[in-house]
């Protein structure tokens, strides 16, 4: 299908019709055929609230727990292609910490609750790329700022002196500190992971197309 | 949509026979006949679908291939679906269960060398119920063009069709033991 | 900088609580998992020493390619002496979920456990930090509390590698856990329990260092696209999908249109078509649950899970709410295989709860269950067998072994019943070393030995028991499997073989032509025989055979899985199904900066096969491996009596072609073809003068 190359102005618009449309998350939101198509899941898996859809600048990522097995390419690959070691405890998208007995750790009643030693759900954390992003705030030394191109929020590393705040001041703790450079790592938006995820539980949806599915 | 009405024939054909074969289902002459596209008569229809396979066939066309079937003939995209895949899915649209059983059991003990399993033809494509095939291998004996085809039974009462021609009695029994009993236990 | 090896090992002194980092680089010659711990053990186990003693260690150890990315590179080897056959010589468990990539994140390619504690311990590596820790508290715990305690008690996320009540009770059948089921066994348990080893704990935050880290890449997606089917490198779906010229109903290609992972979170996850060249749907190919328990587990599927990095999902991962209700357990665990039936086949009937079919499945949860949280090991379906064997005929032997008290106090009637509480009954007399039931977890080898006087020869050789041969190791994909040379790579081991290489051949699905073609243009002529239909031994079955085995210690010791590889065959058509036999090594030099070429790499496998001869030749004390150890059990032979060896619809072998068989076998390795053991020049070859230098100090190089 030829489609006509939309400008950051319109994947912007985008965006905020679609942050408008879902406020706070997929549950309860009226999404159309297409546009589950598109992020790979039912609607009564949207509903649930099983489906992060996270609105980046760039396009709409999107993490099914549903569909998530556990694998951790997501990890290897983070690294792979950023750092090219392998490294699952610096990548930008971590899973291994949710999979066994899901975020919040050990319970008692554990076979009720995430993890293989439960229920089997669970899925990674990832960036959330937030529009007001905690941790682009707290940098002490504004080594954090928005990728022209992408919109993600990128870490310049000259810049960075490796205090930690911002890993910190993140909700999900998702930017890391390299034990080796002492800098501090986060998502770029680069999409390793989603392409090398072997049940497509991760996704990158470009605006254009949830524009034409919205 | 008024952009259909830009597509050349020959696309149009090839839309609906791609859309068919997206759908894992060959599509049939007759149908086609039925349900010309871009508004031609029947007999437009049939000469473009004449130029199928032809040398003359127009390029947008050129991936498709076609099935003689019993009762008519198939159509579907080679550059998504396999001739082997093609052959079941014509013979399923034809409807003749025991043409059906026969075709696949003689190829299954020829090619590879198996039984056909009765669960095979439980599960997709066939969707055959337990009911239809005992029914199925009650007619084959009394019909001459299948007297090749019979029955085996492995130790777990599981059972396969397979042609005399291809294989012998010994062997059919000892395979079926195989892949449904021994193969099972030896994981 | 070191590509690949992480450049350290881990020694951990029970005895005396201390750990030493020592350099590994002088390992690397042997590649690293089965290779590094085979040496290992061969350097600091003498011959001669009981799995019991103290002196006896346990050797985890990875390779260059673990967790590199690689697909199914989440594998580790962990040797140590057997406790369960004969000779207690040299076994290796193969243990997959997450250790082996957190212990390499740690920072090492071996580690050590070595010496006993007097009380409970167990350790926790983060890196460079190691501490032994007090387990007092866990001791006598499952499997799933020790790990659920642990991770309190360190970080979550951190991988547990635990022993139950059967390792602590010092049963031969016992082995270790990670992952709530993946499973290291080799009576690996009981050794870890002999220790007063409870657990081990690894939360790796470094990273592995590749040469060339784009050329990995390439090749993963190589792999994913091109190479890759299913489970076993099933090649071809089992219902014919659109794309696929071939079907096969026992291929582990499971998913297709309509199937579905059924009780996944939030609704039904269609596993759909993922025809070659794919990457993002290769994870859906396999859905184990309806393999291994029928279509009545579809609904039951949470999802897939396995080891990391593996893209072939090969656990099924079961949510059976009704377990709860009716048998008061929460049905929730994974497994594959025979993990997903162990003992639950000693039921005469099953209750079903829903529909038919959904009480059989119950069972064999509920068993995986009970067997993974006491850390029992089910030895591909040996402790099944001897239980079923002392069972038969109205419970004859069992009324022999056990006391009268002993069997009355056993409700043997919810066999009949299908009460799966039978189990937990069965089990508890099992683990306990005062109840006479115990003695059948020592192994078949041992159980003969012991009731000797009321089991004669028949046990070990019989085909209920399927052993392959009276050493006491189970027949894995033997001669049911590509006849000799399924059945050669049985007897190099001192447990079951699990060598895989053949049987992903043999069954991926593909027509016997199309295999055939490819397999005789890398063997020679008459290498694969057909199903059920096979003729006397050749050169090139023989070399098809060593093939086998040296790939499958190569996947053991680079790792890699060899459940999944090699790549013998490709699920493309346009490759006319030829796989691409290169790609170990193409890995090696992308990962470690080497030039290896796939010769070179066989030649460093088969090398780990020399000394894995040689220390089984020195703990046995006899050089005579044909007549000592290489004997494989008499059903072989005898089986479906009406039919003659070499005729249509048998596998049974034959007793002059199996000599020959050994003899040519012994040939292509270089050993001595009488005895069956390496001479002095082939162990030279192979740069182990060492070891040709301590045989013969003990008289058991040949003459």
């Amino acid at each position: 299908m030829a489609t006509i190359k939309k400008t950051p102005l319109d994947r912007e618009l985008t965006r905020r019709q679609f942050m408008k449309l879902t406020g706070k998350g997929l549950a309860g939101v009226a999404i159309s055929g297409s546009l589950l198509d598109l992020m790979g899941c039912t609607l009564a898996q949207a509903e649930a609230g099983l489906v992060d859809a996270i609105a980046t600048p760039d396009f709409l990522l999107v993490a099914n727990r549903a569909k998530c097995t556990g694998c951790q390419r997501c990890e290897a690959n983070c690294t792979l292609a950023n750092d090219g070691d392998v490294h699952p405890y610096m990548a930008r998208i971590r899973v291994r910490q949710n999979m066994y007995f899901g975020a919040d750790g050990p319970q008692d009643d554990h076979p009720y609750k995430d993890g293989i030693y439960g229920n089997w759900f669970f899925a990674p954390d990832t960036c959330k790329q937030c529009g007001d992003a905690p941790c682009m705030s707290i940098c002490p030394v504004k080594a954090i700022a928005p990728d022209p191109v992408t919109g993600a929020r990128v870490i310049d590393e000259e810049k960075c002196v490796g205090c930690g705040a911002c890993v910190q001041a993140c909700p999900w703790n998702m930017p890391r500190i390299d034990v080796e450079t002492r800098k501090s790592t986060k998502c770029i938006n680069c999409g390793a992971c989603v392409a090398g995820c072997p049940t497509s539980a991760l996704r990158m949806i470009p605006w254009e197309d949830v524009a034409a599915a919205l | 949509m008024s952009e259909q009405n830009v597509l050349t024939n020959a696309q149009a054909l090839y839309q609906c026979l791609r859309s068919n074969t997206e759908k894992q289902r060959v599509t049939g002459h007759k149908w086609l006949l039925n349900h010309p596209v871009n508004g031609l008569n029947k007999e437009e229809m049939q000469a473009l679908l004449l130029t199928i396979g032809a040398a003359d066939v127009p390029s947008e066309l050129q991936f498709i291939s076609v099935i003689k079937g019993r009762k008519d003939i198939w159509y579907f995209d080679e550059s998504i679906m396999t001739n082997q895949y093609a052959k079941i899915a014509a013979l399923i649209e034809e409807k003749d269960i025991l043409h059906t059983i026969a075709v696949v059991a003689r190829n299954d003990s020829a090619l590879y060398p198996r039984p056909a399993e009765f669960q095979k033809f439980k599960n997709p494509p066939f969707y055959f119920t337990e009911d239809e095939l005992l029914g199925a291998q009650a007619r084959f004996a009394l019909e001459e063009q299948y007297a090749d085809i019979d029955v085996v039974q492995a130790s777990n009462g599981g059972k396969g069709f397979y042609s005399k021609k291809f294989l012998s009695p010994v062997y059919a029994q000892a395979l079926i033991e195989k892949y449904l009993v021994d193969d099972p236990e030896n994981p | 900088m070191t590509y690949g090896w992480m450049g350290n090992l881990l020694r951990l002194n029970l005895t005396d609580k201390t750990f030493k980092v020592e350099p590994s680089k002088k390992y690397f010659s042997y590649i690293g998992g089965k290779g590094i711990a085979n040496r290992i053990m061969y350097e600091e186990v003498p011959a001669g020493t009981k799995p019991e003693d103290v002196a006896n260690k346990i050797v985890f150890a990875v390779g260059p390619n673990t967790a590199s990315s690689a697909p199914t590179s989440g594998r580790l080897t962990i040797s140590t002496l057997s406790p369960f056959t004969k000779f207690n010589a040299i076994v290796d468990a193969h243990m997959g979920g997450d250790t082996a990539t957190q212990m390499k994140c740690c920072g090492y390619d071996a580690v050590i456990i070595e010496g006993s504690s007097d009380t409970p311990v167990y350790i926790y590596v983060e890196d460079d930090k190691v501490e032994f820790r007090d387990a007092t508290h866990l001791w006598g715990t499952t499997t799933t509390i020790a790990t659920k305690e642990i991770t309190k008690e360190t970080e979550n996320g951190t991988n547990v590698t635990t022993i139950g009540p059967a390792g602590e009770n010092l049963c031969n059948l016992s082995c270790v856990i990670n992952g709530i089921a993946h499973c290291g066994g080799a009576g690996l348990g009981k050794i870890f329990g002999q220790k007063k080893l409870k657990a081990i704990a690894f939360n790796g935050k470094k990273g592995v260092q590749l040469a060339d880290p784009k050329r990995v890449k390439e090749l993963n997606d190589y792999v994913m696209k091109d190479l890759i089917g299913s489970n076993n490198n099933h090649v071809v779906p089992t219902v014919p999908q659109s794309w696929s010229e071939y079907d096969n109903p026992r291929s582990r290609w499971t998913g297709h249109p309509g199937m579905t992972w059924g009780a996944a979170e939030g609704g039904p996850v269609v596993t759909g078509e993922s025809a070659p060249g794919q990457p993002t749907l290769v994870g859906f190919r396999c859905q184990k649950a309806v393999f291994d328990f029928g279509a009545v587990a579809e609904k039951y599927t949470a999802k897939m899970t396995g080891c990391t990095f593996c893209p072939i999902r090969c656990y099924a991962s079961m949510a059976v709410p009704q377990m709860e209700k009716k048998w008061g357990v929460p049905g929730r665990h994974a497994n594959t295989c025979l993990g997903n039936r162990r003992e639950s086949p000693l039921f005469l009937t099953y209750q079903d709860v829903e529909e038919e079919g959904d009480g059989k499945m119950m069972a064999g949860m509920y068993s995986a269950i009970l067997d993974d949280d006491m850390g029992l090991w089910d030895n591909y379906g040996e402790l099944l067998a001897t239980l079923s064997y002392f069972m038969k005929d109205d419970y004859k032997l069992m009324k022999q072994i056990l006391t009268e008290e002993e069997f009355a106090a056993i409700d043997w009637t919810k066999r009949e019943t299908g009460d799966l509480t039978f189990l937990n009954d069965i089990v508890a007399c099992l683990i306990n070393p005062e109840h006479s039931l115990y003695n059948l977890t020592m192994g078949a080898y041992y159980v003969s030995e012991k009731y000797h006087d009321i089991l004669g020869d028949d046990y070990l050789h019989s085909q209920a028991m399927a052993l392959w041969g009276p050493l006491g190791g189970k027949r894995h994909h033997g001669n049911e499997c590509a006849a000799q040379v399924g059945m050669l790579t049985n007897i190099l081991y001192n447990r079951d073989g699990m060598c895989h290489t053949i049987v992903n051949i043999t069954g991926s699905g593909l027509p016997y032509d199309i295999q055939r073609i490819i397999i005789e243009d890398l063997f020679g002529v008459g290498a694969l025989d057909k199903p059920a239909n096979y003729t006397p031994i050749n050169e090139a079955k023989v070399k098809f055979a060593k093939f086998g085995v040296v790939r499958q210690v190569l996947h053991d010791s680079f790792t890699l899985c060899n459940w999944v590889w090699p790549m013998t065959f490709s699920p493309r058509k346009e490759r006319q199904y030829k796989g691409d036999l290169s790609v170990e090594a193409q890995y090696m030099s992308a990962i470690t900066g080497g030039d290896w070429t796939e010769e070179r790499l066989d030649d460093a496998a088969e090398r780990i096969i020399q000394l894995h001869r040689a220390m089984t030749i020195l703990q046995a004390g006899t050089n005579d491996m044909r007549n000592e150890h290489d004997v494989i059990s008499n059903f072989i032979f005898d089986m479906d009596p009406d039919k003659a060896p070499f005729t249509e619809g048998t596998v049974k072998l034959e007793r002059e072609d199996w000599q020959k068989t050994l003899t040519l076998f012994y040939r292509e390795f270089g050993w001595d073809e009488k005895l069956g053991c390496p001479t002095r020049a082939t162990l030279e070859k192979f740069d182990l003068k060492d070891v040709a230098d301590e045989l013969e100090a003990k008289g058991l190089l040949p003459a």
